[in-house]
């Protein structure tokens, strides 16, 4: 096997080949622990899948923390990913889950906890000043409550497709804004929602829940915001990222699971879209500042070859 | 008598002998820290880093007085290709905005002629781990402007994984040489 050929297997078992034999693996051990009760929804078995699936992609391409507190701080996410829904799973146990008034400042702990944590040596600088933060989880928190809503009132599959959409736009951005392993995390996670998405509309009794939604969006909006203040992601592009989930919310207006889906998805591509358009605007300006006068003699390669 | 205590009070105050350590200073602009690494193993792609600082410390009578520190403005990489430098410098390799230095802080230095062993710490990306370094002294010496200049060369190899700049295997080799040339001028 030549090296060109392993990068690709490599990458490509580690963004979807180990996630989604994660998310299969406990989809059929939740769904057949399960079959005494053909009727009841499940909303821990899809939240524990998505969330250990989503772990093992965000992990597999980036790491694992090997310390606590991790030295590089990017590897909160993967930690994160587990313990955030393990924590909204308590509230769905509860039954509290449906009030606005207990899921709102829990996600809005959530963010500003993981933007703490993940952030914490630059937050307040120059690369991660005190306004752009705050209307980034503001934007995040509103993606977090659509999400949610929608999910209350609609089977899993729209709420996933949205997400799966947010996530493939600012995978391709992440990769155009040169942050190629980020991007492919995102890859990840898009890869995984979607996957996750066709298996919730075939089987309905897989809901959400809150520990869904965080499990999704713990480290979807986490990869997001490293992309942006870690990376070179635009911010312009970034809000629209961080807000593209909110395309869940539209699936409130159809009456049935596909048109609902197809519509959140729709949405939530089209934010996205506008995401991607505006990083590419943004390289080209980019490149064109940084682009000699004249062609230099002997160097015609580009950035490709990396 | 009293001239032949004054002379024994300088020698005990370290004032009658010019003291065996000297500190110099690092010259950035005549310091050059090169690092290489396989592209698939088909060539070799060269960088450097243009922000060099630090001081060295070197004893000629006891060599494991001698030390050196280093420290390495990560941002200031170069490698021909602007989009390949904000790459490096992003999330997934060296990560400047949260890992903006590299440091080595020296713990043991071995001599032979002027040949040194230079065991020490090296921090890259948060991550410290212990290396040997191997200089070679080039030249000791006065310049035109009657300062005085010392350079070394040295070179060493490290795995970047162990520091977790890990980013695209395998298109990006594991191990990574560094080469350096230090011109210090004498405090």
């Amino acid at each position: 096997m030549d090296a060109v050929t392993e990068l690709k297997v490599q990458t490509i078992l580690a963004l979807a080949g180990a996630p989604l034999l994660t998310l299969g693996a406990v989809l059929a051990a939740g769904l057949w622990s399960a079959r005494r009760f053909p009727e009841r929804a499940l909303p821990g078995v899809l939240a524990a899948a998505l969330a250990l699936a989503l772990a093992v992609a965000w992990g597999g391409l980036v790491g694992y923390p090997t310390t606590l507190p991790p030295i590089d701080r990017k590897l909160w996410v993967p930690a994160l990913t587990l313990a955030v829904p393990a924590l909204f799973a308590l509230i769905d146990r509860s039954g509290k889950a449906d009030r606005l008034g207990v899921v709102a400042p829990l996600a809005a702990l959530t963010i500003i906890g993981s933007v703490t944590l993940v952030f914490a040596p630059i937050l307040g600088g120059e690369y991660a000043p005190a306004d752009r933060v705050g209307v980034g989880a503001a934007l995040a928190l509103a993606a977090w409550l659509s999400l949610d809503r929608a999910s209350r009132a609609l089977p899993a599959a729209p709420a996933l497709a949205a997400v799966c959409f947010s996530a493939l736009g600012a995978a391709l951005a992440s990769a155009m804004a040169g942050t190629a392993l980020v991007g492919q995390a995102l890859g990840g996670i898009s890869c995984v929602a979607g996957v996750a998405s066709i298996i919730a509309w075939r089987v309905p009794r897989l809901t959400l829940g809150a520990a869904g939604v965080a499990a999704l969006l713990t480290p979807y909006l986490a990869t997001v915001a490293i992309a942006t203040l870690y990376g070179e992601l635009p911010v312009t592009a970034a809000a629209l990222f961080l807000l593209a989930p909110i395309g869940a919310a539209t699936a409130l207006f159809a009456r049935s699971v596909v048109p609902a889906t197809l519509l959140a998805a729709l949405t939530a591509a089209v934010i996205a879209a506008g995401g991607v358009a505006l990083t590419r605007q943004a390289e080209a300006a980019k490149a064109a500042q940084a682009a000699p006068a004249e062609p230099a003699i002997g160097n015609p390669t580009s950035y490709d070859q990396l | 008598m009293k001239f032949a205590s004054l002379g024994l009070a300088l020698a005990l105050t370290g004032f009658a002998a010019p003291a065996a350590a000297q500190t110099f200073a690092i010259d950035n602009s005549h310091a050059s820290v090169l690092f290489f690494a396989k592209h698939f193993g088909f060539s070799t792609t060269a960088g450097r880093f243009n922000t060099v600082g630090g001081e060295f410390t070197i004893d000629e009578k006891d060599a494991s007085k001698s030390s050196v520190k280093l420290e390495i403005k990560v941002d200031s990489l170069e490698t021909n290709d602007a989009k390949r430098n904000e790459h490096l410098r992003g999330p997934d390799f060296f990560d400047v905005k949260q890992f903006p230095t590299a440091t080595f802080q020296s713990t043991a230095v071995k001599a032979s002629g002027d040949t040194f062993d230079v065991t020490g710490d090296l921090t890259i990306k948060g991550v410290k781990k212990s290396v040997t370094l191997k200089l070679k002294r080039n030249a000791t010496g006065e310049d035109p402007w009657k300062n005085v200049r010392t350079g070394f060369d040295g070179e060493l190899v490290i795995n970047r994984n162990d520091f977790g700049v890990n980013g695209l295997p395998p298109v990006v080799g594991p191990d990574i040489k560094l080469w350096l040339s230090l011109e210090g001028i004498k405090k």
